[in-house]
C-alpha cells in the first residue's frame, strides 16, 4: 500500500524574486508503507526541501504531496494534523531540547497532540525505551546530557507522537563509531516492531546499506535513481557521475569482479561479502569448515 | 628530530562529574617536528582534552605539557606558546571572527601586533594554500562548511604556527567537505612540512597519517605506523573505533582460515590481495 | 522569512563613494544629519536635495536598491506628514468639518516628508557603500579619543563585529529551531496573547542556550588566536585619507554653508 506519494512536485525558492531558484522540479515518488527508503544526494541537492514537505513545513509551488492517497494542503488549517502523522526529525536535533528535564521534553509532542496523560506516559516510557535513555536520565535536564544522549532524547521526542511516517535527515551525523551504531541499530529495531515507515536522509553509503530496503538518489531538483538498495548500488558508474560512492565494500566487488573472480555485484554489506567469498576459497580448498 | 610537542606525565579531569567528557590520566606522548600524527578515539576517551591542553586552554593538573620547549602554564610566554600552536575547532562557524573572509585570516597577526603590509603578504598566501583565495571578499556564513573549515585553517596559518593541530574537523561536514579539508591538510604537510596534529574519529582520516596514537580511557591504547594499528582489527572494534568495511572483509576471511596479508586499509588493496589470494591456487 | 531581513546590508561596487575614507564618510553622513536639520526653507532644501541626489547618483548603487531602503519608512512619512497638515494654522485651502488644510501645513508636511527621505537616504548610502567592517573600524577610530576617559573603545567595535557576524548565523539558527518545534505540533499561530508567549519559549530556550554555546567556543578559538585586547594590536586595512577624501570634504563644506546661509538668509517662505 502506498503511504506517502509525490506528483509532478516542484519547489522554487524567492518565486518573482531575482534570486529565484529551483530547489525541485517534477518529483514523482511513491513510498510503500511499512519501508525504509534512503535519500542520498550531495548537499544542495534538493533533500532537505524534498523531506520538509513530507510534513508541510514546506508549501509546494506546483504538484502534490499525498499522505494515505490525501492531499496534506486539501485543508490547510489542519496541517498540524498531517505533521503528527509525519514525524520529521531534524539534522543535529539537539538544538530542539528545552523542557525543564528530558521527560517533559520528549512529552512536548505527544501533550501538542492533546493526548491524555496516561497514554502521554506510556509513549514516553515506550520511546525512551526505543532509543535507550535509563530512568536516571529522564528526570535530569536536557542540558546535562552529553552528546550522544542529547541525540537520543531529541530523537526520542519525534518517536514519542508514534506518526505513521518517521524522516529522519542524517540521524548519526557527527556522533562517533559507538554512538552511530547504537542508535542505528535501535531505530531499525523500533521500524520492524513497529512497521512504521523509515524515510532516511545520509550521506554514509554504508549507513544506508544496512537499514535502506529503496534508495532514492537526488541530484539537482530530480530524482536520478529510485530502486531496490541492491540495484542502485550495482550502478557505480552512474552513482560515480553524481558525485556520489558505493558502500567500500561493494567496491571490492566490483574490482573483484573487474579482475575476473565469479561474484556478483550487488554486494553491500560485509557480512554478505564474506558469505560470498567463503564458499569459492572453499572450493579451492582454502579456508576451515 | 626535535620534539614541538612534548607531554609528561600529564593528568586532567574536568571533574568527577564530567567524566563523559574526557579526562587524561599521566599521559606522556611526544610529537616530533614535521610529522603528521593522528589521534584515535571514541567520544570520552579523552582525544579532545589533548587539544585543550595543547592550546593552553586547560592546564594540567599534574605533570607538564610544552610547546616548542615552553611551558604552557608560563604565564609570561603564553602568547609565544599559543602562537606556535595553531589551533581549529570542530564547529566551522564557532571559530570565523570577522565579517569579511580576508579579515577573519588577518584576525590572528592582527592580534600579533604584524606590520600590515606583511599581514597582506600572509593573508594572501595563508588563502592560496587552502584554496580559497577567490573567496577573499565574501561573508563567511554564506560558505559551505568545508569552505569555512578551510578559511579557519587559513587563519591559524597566518600567524605561522610551527604546529597545527586539528580537534576533529571534519566531524560536522559533508563527505565533499571532508575531502577538501583533509586534502588541504595533505597540502599544508607537503608544502611547509607543517607538524601536524589530527584528532578524528574516521579511520580513513587517520590511513594518512605517519603515526597513529589511539586513546582509551585517558590512556594511549594503542601506538604506531597505520598499519601497525590497522592490523588489530579486534582490539579496534573493542575500542569503540570503526574499521574500514575492506579491512574488515579481509579480517573476517583470516578468522574463517584464508590465508590473507595484515594491514589492508583501501578498497584497492583489498581487491588485489583477494584476487592474489584466488589466483594462488 | 527572518532571512530576508539584512541588516548592515552592503552593496558591492566600484564607485568613488565606496572608496572613501569611511572615518569621513561616518562623520560627513553626522555632519548631513544635522545640516538638513538646519535647511528650514525651499531655498536650502533644495540644495541639500541636490546634493543628496548627487551622492546617490556617485555611488553606483542602483535607484531600486534605495527604494526598496525607504519601503518600510512609508508609513512613517505619511503619517507625520499627514500630522503635520492637519495641525498647522494658517491660510485654509480646505475645509471638511472640523478637518482644515492650510497652505503652511501642506508645506511643512512636504518639507517633513523630505527631511524623512534624505535622512534615509543618506544613511543608506554609507551602509551601502561600507563594508559592516569598515564601519565599526570607523567608529572605533573616530571615537578614540574617548580612551583616554579610561573607555575602551575598542571592546565595543569588537562586540559590534562579533554581533554583525552572528545575526545571520542565529536567525538561520532560529528558523532551524522553529521548524523543529513545528515539526512536533507546537502551535505558534493560534492561542490568546499569554499562549502564544508560552508557545516562545520552546525556541527562545534552545537558541539562548546555543547562543551561550557559541560564544563560549568563539571566546577558546579567539584566545588561541592570540587575542589579548586591543593593545599591540595592528590592522590588515589601514584607514587612509587620500585626495578623493579631502575633494570630498572641500565640496561638502562649502555645500553646508552654502545651505545654512541660504537657511539663514532666505525667509522662510
Amino acid at each position: 500500500m502506498t503511504i506517502l506519494e509525490t506528483k509532478k512536485l516542484r519547489h522554487i525558492y524567492g518565486e518573482g524574486t531575482p534570486f529565484e531558484q529551483a530547489a525541485l522540479t517534477e518529483v514523482d515518488f511513491t513510498v510503500e508503507s511499512g519501508t525504509v527508503v534512503g535519500i542520498i544526494g550531495h548537499s544542495g541537492s534538493g533533500k532537505s526541501t524534498l523531506v520538509q514537505h513530507f510534513n508541510g513545513l514546506l508549501k509546494p509551488t506546483g504538484g502534490e504531496v499525498l499522505l494515505k492517497g490525501k492531499s496534506i494542503w486539501d485543508e490547510p488549517k489542519k496541517i498540524r494534523e498531517v505533521r503528527f502523522q509525519v514525524g520529521l526529525v531534524f539534522q543535529y536535533p539537539e538544538y530542539q531540547l528545552f523542557d525543564e528535564t528530558v521527560e517533559k521534553d520528549i512529552a512536548f509532542g505527544p501533550k501538542n497532540m492533546g493526548l491524555d496523560e496516561n497514554e502521554i506516559a506510556r509513549r514516553v516510557a515506550h520511546a525512551a525505551d526505543v532509543v535507550g535513555l535509563s530512568e536516571r536520565l529522564l528526570k535530569r535536564s536536557p542540558f546535562d546530557l552529553s552528546g550522544g544522549e542529547k541525540r537520543r532524547a531529541a530523537l526520542a521526542g519525534v518517536i514519542a507522537m508514534e506518526s505513521d511516517v518517521l524522516i529522519l535527515d542524517e540521524p548519526t551525523a557527527g556522533l562517533d563509531p559507538r554512538g552511530r551504531d547504537s542508535i542505528l541499530d535501535r531505530l531499525l529495531r523500533f521500524q520492524r516492531e513497529s512497521g512504521t515507515t523509515m524515510l532516511i536522509v545520509s550521506h554514509s553509503m554504508e549507513d544506508m546499506a544496512r537499514v535502506a530496503d529503496k534508495i532514492m538518489v537526488l541530484d539537482h531538483g530530480r530524482i536520478a535513481l529510485y530502486d531496490e538498495t541492491g540495484a542502485v548500488f550495482s550502478r557505480a558508474a552512474e552513482l560515480k557521475a553524481l558525485g556520489l560512492d558505493v558502500p567500500q565494500i561493494t567496491g571490492v566487488f566490483h574490482g573483484l569482479r573487474k579482475n575476473g573472480l565469479p561474484v556478483e555485484e550487488n554486494v553491500y554489506t560485509v557480512a554478505k561479502g564474506r558469505d560470498t567469498l567463503l564458499p569459492l576459497f572453499r572450493e579451492r580448498g582454502q579456508g576451515t569448515c | 628530530m626535535a620534539a614541538v610537542i612534548e607531554l609528561e606525565h600529564v593528568t586532567f579531569s574536568y571533574g568527577e562529574e564530567a567524566e563523559d567528557q574526557g579526562f587524561i590520566e599521566d599521559l606522556s606522548l611526544s610529537v616530533e617536528e614535521g610529522s603528521f600524527v593522528a589521534v584515535l578515539g571514541h567520544n570520552g576517551s579523552g582525544k579532545s582534552t589533548i587539544a585543550k591542553l595543547l592550546s593552553g586552554l586547560k592546564l594540567p593538573q599534574k605533570g607538564r605539557v610544552f610547546v616548542c620547549g615552553i611551558d604552557t602554564s608560563d604565564e609570561e610566554r603564553e602568547l609565544e606558546a599559543k602562537k606556535n600552536i595553531g589551533m581549529v575547532f570542530q564547529t566551522p562557524d564557532n571559530q570565523i571572527v570577522a565579517t569579511i573572509v580576508e579579515e577573519d585570516v588577518a584576525f590572528g597577526p592582527e592580534n600579533l601586533g604584524v606590520e600590515p603590509s606583511e599581514i597582506r603578504r600572509r593573508v594572501d598566501e595563508a588563502l592560496a594554500a587552502v584554496g580559497m583565495e577567490e573567496y577573499k571578499d565574501h561573508a563567511p556564513n554564506k560558505l559551505s562548511g568545508g569552505q569555512k573549515q578551510r578559511v579557519a585553517i587559513a587563519g591559524v596559518l597566518a600567524m605561522q604556527p610551527r604546529c597545527m593541530v586539528l580537534d576533529e574537523p571534519t566531524a560536522m561536514l559533508d563527505p565533499r567537505g571532508r575531502g577538501e579539508v583533509m586534502k588541504t591538510i595533505l597540502r599544508l604537510r607537503e608544502q611547509y612540512g607543517m607538524t601536524i596534529v589530527l584528532i578524528t574519529h574516521y579511520m580513513n582520516e587517520a590511513a594518512m597519517a605517519d603515526r597513529v596514537v589511539v586513546m582509551d580511557d585517558g590512556r594511549v591504547a594503542a601506538d604506531g605506523t597505520p598499519r601497525e594499528i590497522f592490523s588489530q582489527v579486534q582490539k579496534l572494534k573493542q575500542l569503540g573505533l570503526d574499521v574500514p568495511q575492506p579491512t574488515e572483509l579481509i579480517d573476517q576471511l583470516k578468522q574463517a582460515g584464508i590465508d590473507l596479508p595484515d594491514g589492508i586499509l583501501t578498497v584497492d588493496e583489498c581487491v588485489q590481495a583477494v584476487t592474489r589470494a584466488f589466483m594462488e591456487e | 522569512m527572518l532571512k530576508d531581513i539584512t541588516i548592515g546590508q552592503y552593496y558591492p561596487a566600484f564607485s568613488v563613494i565606496h572608496a572613501m575614507d569611511p572615518r569621513v564618510k561616518f562623520l560627513m553622513m553626522i555632519g548631513f544629519i544635522v545640516v538638513i536639520f538646519l535647511a528650514w526653507n525651499i531655498a536650502a532644501l533644495g540644495l541639500v536635495l541636490v546634493f543628496c541626489l548627487a551622492v546617490l547618483f556617485l555611488s553606483r548603487v542602483p535607484v531600486k536598491v534605495y527604494l526598496k531602503s525607504l519601503k518600510p519608512i512609508i508609513p512613517i512619512i505619511i503619517f507625520t506628514a499627514v500630522l503635520n497638515a492637519l495641525y498647522i494654522d494658517g491660510e485654509v485651502l480646505w475645509k471638511w468639518w472640523i478637518i482644515e488644510i492650510t497652505k503652511e501645513g501642506l508645506l511643512r508636511s512636504g518639507y517633513v516628508a523630505l527631511r524623512i527621505i534624505m535622512l534615509i537616504l543618506i544613511t543608506s548610502v554609507l551602509t551601502y557603500t561600507t563594508t559592516p567592517t569598515q564601519l565599526t573600524d570607523a567608529i572605533e577610530r573616530v571615537f578614540s579619543p574617548l580612551n583616554r576617559l579610561k573607555i575602551d573603545v575598542h571592546v565595543f567595535a569588537m562586540i559590534m563585529t562579533i554581533a554583525l557576524r552572528f545575526i545571520p548565523t542565529l536567525i538561520e539558527e532560529t528558523e532551524k529551531i522553529m521548524n523543529a518545534q513545528k515539526s512536533r505540533g507546537a502551535d505558534l499561530e493560534t492561542g490568546s496573547l499569554l499562549q502564544r508567549v508560552r508557545a516562545l519559549l520552546p525556541i527562545l530556550i534552545p537558541l539562548l542556550f546555543s547562543a551561550f554555546h557559541r560564544a563560549f567556543e568563539l571566546a577558546d578559538a579567539m584566545e588561541c588566536r592570540c587575542y589579548h585586547g586591543g593593545k599591540g594590536r595592528t590592522r590588515l586595512k589601514q584607514l587612509k585619507c587620500a585626495g578623493r577624501d579631502y575633494a570630498a570634504i572641500g565640496i561638502f563644506l562649502p555645500v553646508c554653508a552654502g545651505i545654512i546661509c541660504a537657511s539663514v538668509l532666505i525667509p522662510i517662505f
